[in-house]
């Protein structure tokens, strides 16, 4: 079985040993009212978990919430007062930093208290003593007593010592914060090394979203003892973001009910559309989307139109992505692709729409430069476009045929998949190596006004058409970058672009999602 | 995660954590003094000089060596009525570490105790620097004094397991316990001996189990006579029944005690 921990309805209840005292008599009495909370204090309330072997769980939660308690359950050193808890694992740790530190006595003797509670045999501590000593950079304040340490060099210690740890499960308090910077670092490297190499389980309490970023998997939400969230990484930490801006309440996230099984899949995608639309996933990282097929590079008008059979060999160019691209240009073979793959959602924007089309018999295909590099078809017809207003006739048959036909041929061939429509646009600013903000020359604004105008009308023509399309709008395109993976032509965005727009690809899936 | 172990498990699993923590409790004592760990010594011997002249120049009384038969007394009571003491708070002063590690709490009032025993033996050893002194003559039954250790370690074992427990949810237990020990300190007869005294209700005082242990460790120590195995066996009995009474209570009760604020 893949879970090690389970618990089932915890309660917890932190009880005040004095119930009664002259004090509490008297004040009653008098009528003075008595503060419950001196009394009871319910630090858990009714939570149910499951941790899983190999997962990185985060915790989060405001001051108060019940992250310690819930460790301290999790670990079997507290027991609750309801509930039940299953436990399938060897070995199990909380990382308790200083344990049992007692201030008279010198940091070795310490290092022994500390290590014997920590569940180590006194051979064990002698033989990692220095490396532990190595570790905590004390040097010879190792053999003075402690209350000479400062609070950073107590930290220090106790974190060597408990760094030692390898049990199956660790249980990981808040620890990341303690020490300098220097150190702050390097406590956080050796985790990260042992969350990776070891392949423990780990639960971890942290304030630290980027570290949850990072390094989880899951995590948890927990709000004055009770569980509010649940689920994925992206998705709570969303939520999470969300609750501190202002937008959400508690109580609303109660309702909704974000507490997820821990069955979640991974959501794969499909790109019908340009590589501004794939960068979306290479640079907000994301272990839940995957993206199974992508093409580009293809035309509304070419899209719809018959395939052309031809062989990849027959293609004249040299680099192979671009020689299957334009070979799927042809033979329109990422339709059936799309279709038979298991992605849930493909995703279209247009902002590769190549306007010149050949034309050979009754086919369209996109004439991109690889392609008329490629040489592969020596005789067609170059399809002119014609400028009329603000509309652009290819054959004096309107662009809203191609795109009937595209949206229908949408339709029929992605019948279960569910269309996210990116709303990508061209933008007339770039960032130079020289990280100046440079317009292009005025021609080239001209065009990019004009391109845009017909994006435009596509994406408002697409979402009138497909009812229950997924729409991402891109609000402000922010300059483009020279991060860009293609790094060359300097019309995509910068990272924080493709970071909101991923964050509403996220929002909005979540709701699917329900 | 926890299964019930028994009592000798549990000691056993423990050991050297508890050796090594009754040692510590004794460096601490010291930490920091220029003479350190030399006042473990100095300390009791202080003690005995100041009793031994205090008795002899100001309590005069016809029991011979009687300087010793104090000593021999309050030595035997200091280790008893301290682990009671230290008892009362043993668990609840170590709250945070058990919040934070997994370990029966029973170990607790056990290394109190394991640090009290090194003391009496520091004491004993003293006393019989003093016996040299005086002259009284030292024979083998001194060996004996190791059993009547063994069911006097017992015996405190038991209370202060029971007592601990107890101090968990009464913290005024130990004021209790305080004046309690000193009315059974003067009812103990340390600085008065049944020969010399006289009560109708002597009985009940002589079924004290810390005056049948002084009075052994007196016998065996001053008087050159073996002690009465058979009252040490019942006193060793009962305190069984009382570290397994303590024990459970500890072991049912634990998961409690980190729970409360």
């Amino acid at each position: 079985m893949d879970d090690l921990i389970k618990i089932k309805n915890i309660s917890l209840r932190y009880q005040s040993a004095q119930m009664l005292s002259v004090k509490k008599i008297c004040r009653k009495l008098f009528g003075k009212e008595e503060s419950s909370i001196l009394n009871r204090y319910e630090a858990l309330q009714n939570i149910s978990l499951t941790i899983q072997k190999g997962k990185v769980y985060g915790v989060i939660g405001n001051n108060g919430a019940g992250k310690s308690t819930l460790l301290r359950v999790l670990s079997g050193v507290m027991s609750p007062n309801q509930g039940n808890i299953e436990r399938n694992y060897k070995t199990i740790n909380l990382l308790a930093l200083g344990v049992g530190f007692s201030s008279e006595l010198t940091g070795m003797e310490n290092i022994y208290l500390n290590g014997m509670l920590l569940g180590f045999t006194k051979k064990q501590i002698s033989a990692v003593k220095d490396e532990i000593i190595e570790y905590s950079e004390l040097g010879e304040f190792i053999n003075k007593p402690m209350k000479t340490y400062s609070s950073g060099m107590i930290s220090r210690l106790g974190f060597s010592i408990a760094i030692h740890l390898k049990p199956e499960v660790l249980l990981i308090d808040e620890v990341l914060s303690v020490g300098d910077t220097k150190f702050q670092l390097k406590s956080s490297k050796s985790i990260k090394n042992i969350i990776k190499n070891e392949n423990i389980t780990v639960v971890m309490v942290t304030h630290s979203m980027s570290v949850i970023k990072e390094l989880c998997d899951y995590v948890i939400w927990l709000d004055k003892g009770e569980l509010i969230a649940q689920g994925n990484c992206e998705e709570i930490v969303n939520l999470y973001e969300t609750y501190n801006q202002g937008k959400i309440s508690i109580s609303e996230l109660k309702e909704k009910k974000y507490i997820k099984s821990e069955k979640n899949k991974q959501i794969f995608i499909s790109i019908l559309g340009s590589c501004v639309s794939r960068d979306i996933f290479e640079f907000a990282d994301s272990k839940r989307f995957q993206i199974e097929h992508y093409f580009a590079r293809t035309s509304v008008v070419s899209s719809v139109s018959k395939p052309i059979e031809l062989k990849e060999e027959e293609i004249k160019l040299s680099s192979p992505f671009q020689r299957r691209m334009v070979l799927t240009d042809l033979n329109k073979s990422y339709w059936k692709t799309i279709r038979d793959g298991i992605s849930e959602y493909v995703m279209i924007d247009f902002i590769d729409e190549r306007y010149e089309t050949g034309k050979l018999f009754d086919s369209y295909f996109t004439l991109s430069k690889e392609f008329k590099e490629s040489e592969c078809i020596k005789e067609y017809k170059i399809i002119n476009k014609v400028k009329k207003k603000d509309e652009y006739f290819i054959e004096e048959i309107s662009l809203n045929v191609y795109l009937e036909e595209f949206i229908e041929r949408v339709k029929s061939m992605f019948k279960e998949k569910k269309i996210i429509l990116h709303k990508a646009k061209l933008v007339d600013y770039y960032i130079s190596n020289q990280r100046e903000i440079k317009k292009f020359s005025a021609s080239h604004c001209e065009y990019i006004k004009k391109t845009n105008l017909l994006l435009d009308y596509m994406y408002s023509y697409v979402e009138s058409k497909l009812e229950n399309c997924i729409c991402l709008e891109c609000t402000e395109p922010y300059f483009a970058d020279e991060k860009h993976k293609w790094g060359l032509s300097p019309m995509h965005y910068e990272e924080k672009y493709y970071i909101s727009v991923f964050n509403s690809l996220y929002n909005n899936l979540l709701k699917i999602e329900e | 995660m926890q299964k019930k172990k028994n009592i000798l498990q549990n000691l056993w699993k423990n050991q050297e954590y508890i050796l090594y923590y009754a040692k510590i409790i004794l460096k601490t004592r010291v930490a920091g003094s220029y003479l350190g760990f030399l006042w473990l010594w100095i300390d009791p011997l202080m003690f005995m000089l100041i009793y031994s002249f205090v008795v002899m120049f100001i309590f005069k009384s016809k029991i011979e060596h009687f300087n010793v038969f104090v000593l021999i007394g309050i030595t035997a009571w200091n280790f008893f009525s301290r682990a009671m003491l230290m008892a009362t708070t043993s668990i609840v002063r170590n709250k945070s570490i058990f919040q934070q590690v997994y370990f029966h709490k029973f170990v607790y009032p056990t290394l109190y105790l394991v640090s009290y025993i090194y003391e009496f033996f520091i004491s004993l050893s003293l006393i019989l620097i003093v016996m040299l002194f005086e002259g009284i003559p030292i024979t083998w039954h001194v060996i004996e004094v190791i059993p009547i250790l063994i069911t006097m370690a017992l015996f405190t074992y038991g209370c202060s397991l029971i007592i601990s427990h107890i101090g968990v949810y009464l913290f005024d237990l130990r004021n209790i316990l305080d004046f309690t020990l000193k009315f059974i300190f003067y009812l103990t007869p340390i600085m008065w001996s049944f020969e010399n005294v006289s009560f109708s209700f002597a009985w009940i005082l002589k079924l004290n189990p810390m005056q049948i242990i002084i009075g052994s460790f007196r016998s065996c120590l001053l008087y050159g006579k073996s002690p009465i195995y058979f009252y040490l066996l019942v006193i060793s009995c009962f305190s069984c029944i009382l570290i397994e009474v303590g024990y459970e209570l500890i072991s049912r009760k634990e998961d409690e005690y980190a729970r409360m604020i």
